[in-house]
């Protein structure tokens, strides 16, 4: 069992390792640290609450942005350098290699944005015994569990992105063709779909299916926030699963197919 | 001819919508070094990788009689920067069965890089990301090695260097593939050829007994012949 899953935890290990091997690597993860944490400053003396309001807006778009900065060139490079030949010799099945890369680069991702908001749920805390504004006056204010469902959701929003950008490395001729395709259809998944089913007015049922960004956000004012009830969870939850798997499998298929 | 560790029979690759073998069968014994020979664009490459499983023929089929890891170079390698000479080895090794593979310390010294695993890979000159990438080949210590053009950019110590390695390789037991121009460096270790003419079409077998056949007095004359060769 064990050997069955080293190869995935080398290849993961080695996306991990990546981010950090780089000066490009470091700024990404100073950027999004600072970003999150900034946020959390601004809104921190809001509570637990207030401050998840505010970072989630903000990570909706800043994990897409991430997840296309590290993940953008993975399977690409070792595609186009011939790295991933050497790999397929020596037995290292398409499926392996391409959820090993998933979890290496959702595990940075994961890591990122729960260090960020965990960063911030201590800023928060620090900030407790500053006056109670009239938010704090809500006993929600004071417990973290909107937190702590921030940073599971936004991990697992995470390996949504990491998903389609490695799908979209593995397709793509060129780098820039991987940049310029991963921003587009990126965007085109988080913005351009949530634009479109709101002009059609389609259902929240199945807005939250297509979109991993209106599943995400439903998500996280459902069960964490809990600005919503009765939220489609289990559709959104279905949304992302529909996502990953279809991801992983397309990219399968085409690292099978090709050198 | 000892045992066949790959075997291809009636191959038809295509690449870029053209046909480049029609019909090849191709048989890789074990403990010999392959050698495949050919004009630019006959296919060599592509037929290399349809034997190292890294291409779905069009027609025809590849069997590998012997189980991965295949150690397997690249026509053009490069490795992912931000990693040392020697963890991109260890990285590697990884991949191989357990009690199997070599230590990258002993390959490094293998390929005559001794000194160099604290170098960061993409500042290796291009012969030295060669040589390196036959040390990423030879890592897991495997029964083939499948070979694209090794000594492509190499001066000509490296050169010999290198067909020191794979003779070492051949007398231990290996089986050695390669795809190569540099005909007259390794026509002395060559034991087995496969030829690719240009019209699509293969013959292979022995060297001695093509050479034998065809008249010839070495690789670099057999391939001369290809082109007027009616194959």
């Amino acid at each position: 069992m064990i050997r069955r899953f080293s190869p995935m935890l080398a290849i993961a290990g080695r996306e991990l390792q990546s981010v950090v091997a780089t000066p490009a690597g470091w700024a990404v993860i100073g950027g999004t640290l600072a970003a999150v944490l900034l946020t959390a400053v601004l809104s921190a003396p809001g509570g637990y609450q207030a401050t998840s309001v505010d970072l989630y807006v903000m990570l909706e778009l800043l994990i897409p942005m991430v997840g296309v900065a590290i993940g953008y060139r993975g399977l690409l490079q070792d595609r186009l350098s011939g790295e991933w030949s050497i790999h397929r010799a020596m037995g290292v099945r398409p499926s392996r290699y391409v959820i090993g890369a998933l979890t290496g680069q959702a595990t940075v991702l994961g890591l990122l944005v729960g260090t960020g908001t965990a960063g911030a749920a201590v800023l928060v805390w620090i900030g407790r015994t500053r006056p109670l504004s009239f938010l704090a006056s809500n006993p929600a204010v004071a417990d973290p569990a909107p937190m702590l469902w921030l940073i599971g959701l936004s991990v697992a929003y995470g390996v949504v992105i990491a998903a389609v950008v490695g799908l979209l490395s593995v397709y793509a001729r060129g780098r820039r063709s991987a940049v310029l395709g991963s921003v587009v259809v990126v965007g085109a998944l988080i913005v351009g779909l949530d634009a479109v089913t709101i002009a059609t007015s389609t259902p929240l049922s199945v807005m939250v299916l297509v979109s991993p960004g209106a599943a995400y956000r439903t998500l996280v004012l459902t069960l964490g926030v809990g600005l919503t009830t009765g939220g489609p969870v289990l559709l959104a939850l279905l949304g992302w699963i529909g996502w990953v798997l279809i991801a992983v499998a397309l990219s399968v298929r085409r690292l099978q197919a090709m050198v | 001819m000892s045992v066949p560790v790959i075997t291809a029979d009636e191959l038809i690759l295509i690449r870029g919508g053209r046909q480049l073998c029609r019909g090849c069968t191709v048989t890789v014994p074990a403990t010999e070094l392959t050698v495949i020979v050919g004009p630019n664009g006959s296919g060599k490459t592509t037929l290399l990788e349809a034997l190292a499983g890294l291409r779905e023929p069009a027609g025809g089929g590849v069997r590998q009689l012997v189980d991965p890891p295949f150690g397997y170079l690249p026509q053009r390698p490069s490795f992912r920067g931000g990693f040392t000479v020697i963890e991109t080895l260890r990285y590697y090794r990884q991949f191989t069965p357990r009690g199997r593979g070599l230590s990258p310390e002993d390959v490094l010294a293998k390929v005559g890089l001794t000194g160099r695993g604290g170098d960061p890979v993409d500042a290796l000159s291009g012969g030295m990301t060669r040589l390196f990438a036959l040390a990423v080949a030879l890592i897991g210590d495997p029964a083939v090695l499948l070979l694209d053009e090794p000594m492509s950019g190499l001066d000509p110590q490296m050169r010999d260097a290198i067909v020191g390695i794979l003779r070492a390789e051949r007398d231990r037991g290996r089986a050695v593939v390669m795809v190569t121009h540099a005909l007259e460096t390794i026509s002395p270790i060559a034991d087995h050829v496969v030829l690719l003419g240009g019209d699509s079409t293969t013959r292979s077998g022995p060297l001695a007994q093509l050479l034998e056949e065809t008249d010839t007095g070495g690789l670099a004359d057999l391939y001369r012949s290809v082109t007027e060769w009616d194959l």
